[in-house]
């Protein structure tokens, strides 16, 4: 089952900020990593991707620049900046005691921190 | 959500990084056996429309940009509101200027076309001017012929002189504005050269009219004296011959020497009299009262005969009268020694005349005799060898400061038209007036001698006490 485009808009964020920190680079590997860690259930549509990888690049927490690809195509690469990585850290903490909290209002016990 | 540009880079930049992954996307499915047409076509379904994602990409980009220019056109259109503002501002006022005009100019047409009349004139300021009327006693009697002297009140000079008509009237006739007081002279009424000063009159273009009624009578009262004892005189012969006197000193507020002006304190009342002319030539310092503003002094010297003969009032300067009225009144006995060796004697005899003895006194305890001399002086002068009275060494011993001297004086009232009877109390001392004097002559040696006794003790001046004992109807 695929994740409500509502609870998506929330967590895309540090989700991007977490597989780019895991490696992926650039927006097809992004969202393919994030397909096989969450299983498939967190994004609808790969478009949706670029525009919070955009927001994030204004924000200055991704820097990019464009390379040449294998196959000869340009190719925008993404990065954490050292405020992205620290932004990385801060959404981390902030997501564990929200959904810390809301697992504890909805009843579900045991539950770890994502990360 | 507008296209972006197809030539912008920004936009260019996100589709070449849409078309990546849609490339790659669909490589991948092109590996896994799926035919290109099926790879493309499942990867456009897994992306999503490139289109929208390319808008929202687009604008997140511009974002810093548009908020830029939202602001650049924001303030633009802020500056052409305020510039329209200002432009309707500007023609309304240029149109309610020229709808101004329109109505001066309309104005000065009507104007010009109207015989308008001129503004109206003020009316002539009233003149300023001084009326009055004087009379004696009341206003049935009129002072006709009286001159009134208009003077200015801070100097009391005068600038303008009046006669009163037939009812006593006068009037000033236009004058310039300032403060004023009149003087009135009272003709031929008695006593001569007395004359009247009215109250300050004000005369300004606010109270341009000044009126007054002056009432010139001089209300006097008489006034007679009756010693407890009669005043000493001791005629011993061959050796001297003592004499005494009684000196009256009467001043009233009603009665000034000089002509009151705005520089002296103001008097108790109004009007004052003014006794300039009648001072009688008592020589030097014979009169040291007569000072700015100062009441005038009437004075009497007499003698036993003189109050035996005026039962029915003594003179003072010479008149029958005083003014009536609240008045300070001084009463002082003086006493002198005349050697046997100097002879009382009529002041028409030359002093000094070849053939005769010159050792003379003229008109000795006369009224100008007390007034000008010391007690004393001719005793003085036979110890100084002088033939004559030597009053230079004996200031202490002149009557006139004591006639003025407060501590001599009492207050009392002279009945207007009436008679006013004063007792006075001779002091005892005058008892041993002559063992006094015998004691100065047989001490007195030479001329300090006397002068060093009369500090000590003068037997010349002696103070009276004056009560009024009767007010009678003359």
């Amino acid at each position: 089952m695929k994740t409500s485009p509502d609870l998506l808009r929330g967590a895309l964020e540090p989700v991007l900020l977490e597989v780019i920190a895991g490696g992926a680079t650039y927006g097809y590997e992004i969202a393919r990593a994030i397909e096989q860690t969450s299983g498939g259930q967190l994004l609808a549509q790969e478009g949706t991707l670029y525009p919070a990888l955009h927001r994030l690049e204004q924000r200055g927490l991704l820097e990019a620049e464009w390379a040449l690809s294998p196959e000869g195509r340009q190719r925008k690469h993404y990065q954490l900046t050292a405020l992205g990585r620290k932004e990385r850290l801060a959404m981390r903490r902030e997501w564990s005691e929200f959904t810390r909290a809301v697992n504890l209002i909805l009843g579900i016990q045991n539950v770890q921190a994502a990360w | 959500m507008s296209r972006p540009p197809g030539d912008d880079p920004v936009a260019a930049q996100i589709r070449a990084e849409i078309d990546d992954h849609l490339v790659t996307s669909a490589e991948q499915l092109q590996s896994q056996g799926l035919a290109a047409d099926r790879a493309h076509q499942l990867s456009q379904e897994r992306f999503g429309d490139p289109a929208v994602i390319t808008r929202r990409c687009y604008w997140i980009k511009q974002g810093d940009t548009l908020m830029f220019r939202t602001a650049v056109i924001l303030l633009l259109a802020a500056l052409c509101l305020a510039l329209g503002f200002t432009t309707v501002s500007s023609w309304r006022s240029q149109r309610q200027m020229a709808q101004q005009v329109a109505a001066l100019t309309e104005q000065l047409r009507q104007i010009a076309e109207q015989k308008i009349s001129p503004p109206p004139v003020a009316p002539e300021p009233k003149p300023l001017e001084i009326t009055g009327k004087v009379y004696y006693g009341s206003p049935d009697k009129p002072a006709a012929g009286t001159e009134v002297m208009i003077c200015q009140a801070f100097n009391g000079e005068p600038v303008r002189r009046l006669t009163t008509e037939a009812n006593g009237s006068f009037q000033s006739a236009p004058i310039a504005p300032g403060d004023y007081t009149l003087i009135v002279s009272r003709g031929d009424k008695p006593p001569r050269g007395v004359q009247i000063q009215t109250r300050p009159l004000y005369v300004y273009p606010a109270t341009p009219h000044a009126e007054i009624e002056i009432d010139a009578q001089w209300r006097t009262g008489a006034m007679a004296v009756d010693l407890s004892r009669p005043l000493p005189r001791i005629e011993v012969p061959g050796k001297f011959t003592i004499d005494s006197r009684l000196c009256l000193a009467l001043s009233s507020n009603a009665v000034r020497t000089t002509r009151w002006n705005t520089t002296q304190p103001s008097p108790d009342r109004w009007p004052i009299f003014l006794k300039t002319t009648f001072r009688p030539a008592f020589g030097r310092s014979a009169d040291p009262n007569e000072r700015k503003g100062a009441p005038h002094v009437f004075r009497a010297v007499i003698s036993n005969e003189d109050i035996q003969a005026s039962s029915e009032g003594i003179l003072l300067d010479g008149e029958p009268n005083v003014p009536a009225g609240p008045c300070t009144i001084s009463a002082t006995v003086i006493a002198d020694v005349l050697p046997h060796d100097f002879a009382d004697v009529p002041s028409r005899v030359k002093l000094g005349s070849s053939g005769r003895d010159p050792r003379e006194v003229p008109n000795w305890l006369s009224t100008e005799y007390v007034l000008r001399e010391s007690m004393g002086a001719v005793l003085m002068g036979k110890l100084s060898g002088m033939k004559q009275p030597n009053s230079f060494e004996l200031k202490s011993a002149a009557a006139s400061p004591f006639l003025l001297d407060d501590a001599f004086s009492e207050k009392i009232t002279i009945s207007a038209g009436g008679l006013t009877r004063l007792r006075i109390e001779l002091p005892d001392s005058l008892a041993t007036v002559e063992s006094q004097i015998q004691e100065l002559l047989d001490s007195a040696k030479k001329p300090s001698d006397v002068a060093n006794a009369l500090r000590e003790h003068n037997p010349f001046i002696h103070r009276a006490k004056i009560t009024v004992s009767a007010s009678e109807p003359q």
